[in-house]
């Protein structure tokens, strides 16, 4: 019973922690090491997993150094990136105007041939734009890797 | 007593005596808390949610150096701690801040014992 109660501490530790993950392991190792020292000494190990005090309040204390922010970070600017591509994408191909030089909105049973104003057509900027997002994307990711690595 | 006072008194103090502690000899974190119960009762029974977050930032510091050894009472794997060459600078450095706070703060309580005499 005790084990089990010492073994969800831990566990709740461990998900409250803010920290590299080798960090992590290091804290849980002391954990557990603390633990059964308190045993082999005749404690008990409830009254010793009390000490420790609430699973969040411990994880605070002790991993309180640098807190990851690698993935919010990264999701929430590989989104805006996203919706930024998009958004000029749509901006310059304007798929729901017709072109000001267009007959009507005939254009289909007409020959005519409507050429938008800029160097590159909508699906290529598409396609340009994605590419460059993921270009990105991956360059945030190398980087939050590195600074794992570094960490760690 | 004013009782918040009195936790951040322990508190500051805790990391000196820790530093005291384990300068004296490389120790794992239990021992650390068994020895500040035995011989530092004023402090209270001192707890790992104290003790353990205040080792890490030591450690974290460069103060404490910590391995990995075989505990010579039961052979348990044991993590042990010991002072860095900048954990010994910082704590005689500490030290010698604490004995000039000592001495101003019972400067200021004899003032306030003359005071109340008068």
């Amino acid at each position: 019973m005790a084990e089990r109660r010492s073994e969800e501490y831990i566990r709740q530790v461990k998900r409250a922690l803010r920290c590299p993950r080798a960090q992590k392991r290091e804290i849980e190792q002391d954990l557990r090491e603390a633990l059964r020292s308190a045993v082999e000494n005749g404690e008990d190990e409830a009254a010793a997993l009390a000490r420790f005090g609430p699973a969040d309040e411990f994880a605070r204390a002790a991993g309180g150094g640098k807190p990851l922010r690698g993935k919010g970070f990264l999701l929430t600017g590989t989104l805006l990136l996203a919706a930024g591509a998009g958004g000029t994408a749509a901006w310059f191909s304007r798929p729901w105007q017709a072109p000001g030089d267009a007959i009507g909105q005939a254009d289909a049973a007409t020959g005519i041939q409507v050429v938008s104003g800029l160097p590159v057509d909508g699906p290529s900027l598409l396609l340009g734009g994605s590419a460059l997002l993921i270009l990105l994307a991956l360059g945030c990711f190398f980087m939050a890797w590195r600074r794992r690595r570094e960490e760690q | 007593m004013e009782e918040n006072t009195v936790r951040q008194f322990k508190k500051g103090g805790l990391e000196l005596i820790l530093l005291c502690l384990i300068a004296e000899k490389e120790r794992y974190g239990y021992e650390l808390l068994a020895e500040l119960d035995r011989a530092a009762p004023v402090l209270g029974f001192a707890r790992e949610g104290t003790v353990y977050p205040i080792l890490y930032r030591l450690q974290n510091a460069g103060l404490l150096a910590c391995r990995m050894g075989t505990s010579p009472r039961n052979g348990g794997t044991k993590k042990y701690y010991s002072l860095t060459e900048k954990g010994r600078t910082a704590l005689t450095e500490l030290a010698s801040f604490w004995n000039g706070y000592a001495a101003c703060v019972e400067g200021f309580l004899r003032r306030a014992a003359l005071k109340e005499e008068g």
